[in-house]
């Protein structure tokens, strides 16, 4: 979990971030706006849906709307494998799926060293991140998740 | 004040409430009644305000006490007829009222609450029929004091000389909160109550202060509390009547010469032995506003009820300075007032609640036995708890849904005022009837129903009633009349809101429709009057402009719909131009849980609300080509006579189709229509369809179906729902019928929202979901319009109609033993449910199944009749129909088909009790079930009670019979004459016309048929109607199917009631109602 309170006006403030693969690009998002991750269940298919929606899902009871996150980062379709997964996240009193082909590790991020995003974030459009962050091997690119759920249409 | 406590507070808050909450209607019928007034209902709203003023004074609620006191003073002088409520005095106090209702939801910030506007209206209205003298009377205020100087009211002289007028005493009477109030178990608000029951209490106060003082001088730890009373009371008995020490009872004189002087000293008749309280200096108190300028109530003595009054108002020649304004009362006052209609608690009868609360008992005991029989394996005790678990889950839902459960009244008793105000506004004279208040409903139904009721009400007022002097120039009379009526049908509640005004006109509701695009002329021309009306709920049909210049309503009628849609209501508008206008609105009970009815389009399934739902129609392969057309643009097809369009659940939510090639291998289904085999050019629907068809489709193509299952089905028929919403009317084609099912409701994501078509999700029984269609959103997606459109639709209508000129009947055809083919009427089968074996069960003797909550007694055909007796195969079919008021279940096997066929009916050769006879279908015999002679054989004592009546009726009335065909006319003649009636029997119109001559002075009732050679029903009715002779002659038309337009056509040429040939029960009803 994140330590908020450790030094958290100047320098030290960490955050967890928990990462996930869409293809072979490494994301990631605040593990505080995760509620649960899941392995893909049957998704019942919505016509006339946005087309990033792949469906609705029932969660122990509760509606929830599946969204191909690569698609809506206008990367390429999400392809459903072994290793897919469906995140869920708690935005505004309703729980919404994230669909990634594959969950990593979590990784403690100081806020400091997260860099502003680029216009171009591994081929989706910087509006969807808060920034980058460069970890040991690979960037992360860390998701504005709100951004990512606002919803297109008025 | 200290002594009150947030309870008891909260208690007076819900008093006051339920004071407050018949008053509106009081009052507006203390109006209507004008000077002649009803005496008990202005002690009724009296008592109100009183009470409401009595425990605002111990409150310290000064705004809430002053207010009510107010209007207790104007309705004061109308019970003692000294004012007579006319409009006016009427507005005004409802205004008082509201604002009351406003203080008293914001007990907290009420006397930060302006009220002075409220104050000066009414204290107008007392004093402007003061005589000069009285008024000076008023500014008077007299002390009233201990015996021991302390003074402790200051009440009005006013009141002490109306007391006086009415021979009354007036005491000063201390109790001490702790011994006299609490340790006897009582609240001070019980006290006060008791007192009003033999008196006046004209003011009240707890006298904290004084405890503080008294201590220092070690004095007994009282207390006290003082309740100034005027009663009749003799002194002598009064200290019995208080249940207090005589000592403690104050007379003060009355005298009205002694109370000339405002410090008039007091007379005390007992001798004052308190033990405290030698301090004569005045002590603070702390409700200022509790003393009260007075304003009098002038001469001849007031009969008071013992409910009391005590004549207090504020005075007009000192007026009351308005109460200390506090920061922003206004704005508080407006917040609050926002926020107070939305109820966040509920009331539920305690019996209710032990309902719940055995239930919930039950469903533990229940699981607890379901988890033994799991652990244990023990395949019967699963199956026995898992039935209970069924039963008790049942019970609860129901249980719970009852907690919802409020009645309309709740909104249907703010229109009175609706009205009444609106009316007024606009000079019209309007009286509103209300019918069924105590039909119950959700609580979020009811709650959304208020605004869309609302609008429908205000559109009746401003519309469709006319003004008194263009009614009274048509023959009307001078005041309009709106009704509104709530009742339950089928499972639904109905609320009909009528008038009777000028009614809407159709052509100009469509020429307008026409010059803002939304339909063609064309279509406008193939278009019933009733779907012209019903444009009126088109979307943006009447925004900008007002279409009050076409006789209408409309301004946002679309909203209206929207907003019924949205609670899974229907509305239907019915119109008759300077008649009126009747507009029907059917509501579901609840909105959580909903009976529906599951399909499946391709692999995905889902839910169309029952509600929506009129009928399933397939329709065999082999009949595809005749019954299913292209008219215009769009697929339709023939239905009982009548065109029904087309829409494909597929090609409008663009599902893929598939279908399973001879390769094995799913290949996208090309074919694209229906009716391809008789034209392959035009494309089905409207281009400006957002359906966009991607793979094209072939619903009635079930190729995916496995071959077992083709063996057994015709390979292409098409399924359809037909399915109504508001004014639409369309088939719904999809590729599978599944089960009905109860669904419960839950809402999609916000990123579907826009997602138009779909009214929510639900969870199936293996925990998928599916999407809950919305039916009326459907048809606009598909553009679709409730028109068939086109010539080539009126010529196809005549064409059908040509059709049925011959005796067409509409048969179900089923199965009882494989081989042997039955046909019951089609309009008397209610439902058809599928079973297995094992459904039913065996209960006192008699076979049920569960059915829709309940039970249904099931039948089977060899209970009675001589037939082959059923196999029982796994899968059964239960025929529902409903026979003398109730639903029974007849046992049959499939196949089932539903068939319209000329009937040739033999009724002599295979004629036994249940059997009508027979007639060949498919080249096979089929024996024709008489379910009534049935079910009178299985169950004789249902019809015992309609017998008794019938012949009831007296002696042999003779009714005359037209009918062309011979099995009809043997039929319904037999029945009629078993009932105790003569019949001439008529072989068409024209011979019926003849014998209708001959025994003009006998018959009494003609039953026709429509549909006749020579001389058609219709004719037959105007020349009967057209001859005075015959002017007291009943007519009932009887047709083997009744469509709305034929009812229509009857009821026009004088038809008194139609009924369904077969429908013995109904017909044999009606008869009898039509000679009484």
């Amino acid at each position: 979990m994140a330590q908020p309170t450790a030094g958290s006006k100047k320098g030290g403030k960490t955050f967890e971030l928990a990462t996930f693969y869409l293809g072979e690009s490494l994301f990631g998002m605040d593990i505080l706006h995760i509620q649960e991750i899941n392995k893909i269940v049957d998704i019942t298919a919505v016509p006339k849906a946005p087309d990033y929606v792949m469906g609705i899902i029932n969660l122990r009871g509760r509606i929830v709307t599946v969204i191909d996150l690569g698609r809506k980062l206008g990367l390429s379709p999400t392809v459903m494998s072994e290793g897919s997964r469906n995140i869920i996240i708690d935005s505004k009193d309703e729980f919404v799926g994230l669909l990634v082909d594959r969950i990593a590790d979590v990784a403690s991020v100081e806020e400091e060293k997260l860099l502003p995003a680029p216009a171009n974030v591994k081929g989706a459009q910087g509006k969807f991140f808060t920034g980058v962050y460069r970890a040991e091997h690979d960037l992360i690119a860390v998701l504005d998740v709100e951004a990512v759920l606002a919803t297109d249409e008025k | 004040m200290g002594i009150q406590d947030d309870e008891t507070l909260q208690m007076y808050v819900e008093e006051s409430r339920e004071h407050l909450a018949d008053i509106e209607n009081d009052l507006l019928t203390i109006e209507e009644s004008g000077a002649d007034i009803d005496e008990e209902l202005v002690n009724k709203v009296f008592r109100a305000a009183h009470s409401i003023k009595g425990g605002a004074g111990f409150m310290g609620l000064t705004h809430i006490k002053e207010l009510s006191h107010k209007i207790e003073n104007v309705l004061g002088m109308i019970r003692s007829r000294q004012i007579a409520p006319n409009r006016e005095i009427v507005n005004t106090l409802l205004i008082a009222f509201d604002k009351l209702r406003e203080l008293i939801s914001n007990v907290d910030e009420s006397d930060a609450t302006d009220i002075s506007e409220h104050i000066d209206a009414l204290t107008a209205l007392t004093t402007e029929s003061l005589p000069e003298p009285e008024k000076e009377s008023i500014s008077r205020k007299v002390d009233v004091p201990l015996p021991d100087g302390r003074v402790i009211f200051s009440i009005p002289q006013f009141d002490v000389n109306q007391a006086a007028r009415e021979g009354k005493f007036i005491y000063l009477i201390e109790y001490d909160l702790l011994h006299d109030v609490q340790r006897q178990g009582k609240a001070p608000l019980d006290i006060l109550n008791s007192l009003q029951d033999s008196g006046i209490v004209m003011d009240s106060k707890v006298d904290i202060a004084a405890v503080g003082e008294l201590e220092e001088e070690s004095l007994s730890n009282r207390i006290p509390f003082y309740v100034l009373l005027a009663t009749i009371i003799d002194p002598s008995i009064v200290g019995a009547l208080c249940e207090v020490d005589d000592a403690f009872i104050h007379l003060i004189p009355t005298d009205s010469t002694a109370t000339q002087e405002p410090q008039a000293g007091v007379e005390a008749h007992y001798e004052l032995s308190r033990s405290f309280a030698t301090d004569a200096a005045p002590m603070e108190y702390e409700a200022p506003a509790s003393v009260e300028p007075v304003e009098a109530v002038p001469d001849p003595p007031i009969e008071y009820s013992p409910g009391g009054y005590d004549g207090f108002s504020s005075a007009g020649a000192t007026p009351e300075p308005p109460a200390p304004k506090r920061e922003e009362p206004e704005r508080a006052s407006a917040r609050k007032a926002n926020a107070a209609p939305a109820e966040t608690s509920l009331r539920v009868h305690i019996s209710l609640l032990d309902t719940l609360m055995t239930l919930a008992g039950e469903m533990v005991l229940a699981r607890n036995q379901l988890l033994q029989a799991i652990t244990s394996k023990d395949g019967h005790a699963i199956d026995l708890s898992a039935q209970k678990v069924n039963m008790v889950t049942s019970e609860l839902q129901e249980a719970i849904m009852q907690t919802r459960m409020q009645p309309i009244g709740n909104i249907f008793n703010k229109f009175p005022r609706v009205v009444r105000d609106l009316a007024g506004s606009q000079g019209k004279s309007i009286e509103l009837a209300l019918e069924g208040k105590e039909v119950e409903l959700d609580k979020t139904i009811i709650e959304g129903l208020s605004d869309p009721l609302t609008h429908l009400v205000r559109n009746s007022i401003d519309h469709a009633i006319e003004p008194p002097e263009e009614r009274a120039s048509t023959g009307k009379s001078m005041s309009g009349q709106i009704v509104m009526k709530a009742y339950h049908e089928a499972g639904q509640v109905n609320i009909e809101i009528s008038d009777d005004g000028r009614g809407i006109d159709g052509a100009k509701l469509a020429s307008k429709a026409i010059a803002k695009g939304f339909i063609t002329a064309e279509q406008a021309r193939a278009m019933s009057e009733k779907e012209k009306i019903n444009l009126i709920f088109t979307p943006g049909f009447s925004t900008a402009e007002k279409v009050t210049d076409i006789s209408g309503r409309g301004v946002g009628m679309d909203v209206v719909k929207t907003n019924l849609d949205r609670l899974g209501g229907v509305i239907d508008i019915e119109s008759h131009i300077g008649e009126g206008t009747a507009i029907r609105i059917k509501l579901p009970l609840t909105l959580a849980i909903i009976p529906s009815l599951i399909v499946s389009v391709g692999e995905d399934r889902f839910a169309i609300p029952q509600v929506n739902v009129d009928e399933l129609l397939r329709i065999p392969a082999s009949q595809v080509k005749d019954r299913v057309e292209r008219v215009g643009d769009a697929e339709v097809v023939r239905l009982r006579g009548t065109l029904l369009p087309l829409v494909k659940l597929s090609e409008l939510l663009g599902i893929e189709k598939t279908y399973l090639a001879s390769d094995g291998m799913r290949k996208p289904d090309r074919r694209r229509n229906i009716c391809d085999r008789r034209s392959r050019t035009s494309p089905l629907f409207y281009d400006e369809t957002d359906a966009t068809s991607t793979g094209g489709s072939e619903p009635n193509e079930d190729d995916r179906r496995s071959l077992a299952d083709r063996r057994y089905h015709a390979t292409s028929a098409v399924h359809i729902v037909v399915v109504s919403a508001g004014p639409f009317k369309y088939g719904l084609v999809i590729d599978k019928l599944h089960d009905s099912e109860e669904i419960v409701v839950k809402p999609l994501g916000r990123h579907l929202k826009h997602c138009r078509g779909y009214a929510g999700a639900t969870i199936m029984g293996d925990g998928r979901v599916a999407l809950i269609l919305d039916v009326g959103m459907l048809a606009q997606m598909a553009t679709l319009t409730s028109l068939a459109g086109s010539d080539r639709a009126i010529e196809v209508a005549q064409e059908a109609a040509r059709a049925k000129s011959q005796d067409v009947q509409s048969l179900l055809l089923f199965r009882n033993a494989p081989d042997e083919q039955f046909a019951v009427p089609l309009d008397l089968v209610g439902r058809v449910e599928q079973i297995r074996a094992e459904d039913i069960e065996i209960v006192g003797g008699r076979r049920v199944i569960k059915y829709r909550g309940g039970s249904l007694p099931v039948f089977a055909i060899e209970d009675a009749a001589n037939v082959k007796p059923s196999e029982y195969a796994e899968k059964l079919l239960v025929i529902v129909f409903t026979i003398a008021g109730r639903e029974v279940g007849l046992l049959a096997s499939p196949p089932l088909d539903a068939m319209e066929i000329a009937l040739a009916v033999d009724p002599s050769t295979l004629r036994q009790p249940g059997v009508m006879g027979s007639t060949i279908i498919g080249s096979q015999t089929t024996l024709l079930i008489d379910i009534f002679e049935l079910m009178e054989i299985i169950n004789p004592e249902w019809f015992s009670g309609r017998e008794a009546v019938m012949t009831s009726s007296g002696g042999k009335s003779t009714l005359l019979l037209a009918e062309d065909s011979d099995f009809f006319r043997g039929l319904v003649q037999k029945f009629i004459e078993d009932e105790g009636y003569e019949v001439i029997p008529a072989e068409d119109g024209q011979i019926a016309w003849e014998r209708l001559q001959e025994n003009s002075d006998k018959v009494a009732l003609v039953v026709t048929d429509i549909e006749m050679p020579n001389m058609d029903g219709y004719e037959l009715t105007k020349k009967i109607r057209a001859d005075k002779r015959f002017k007291d002659i009943k007519i009932i038309a009887v047709t083997s199917l009744a469509g709305d337009e034929d009812i229509g056509r009857g009821k026009e040429v004088g038809v008194d009631d139609y009924q369904i040939k077969l429908d013995k029960e109904k017909l044999l009803e009606s008869i009898h109602t039509l000679l009484q």
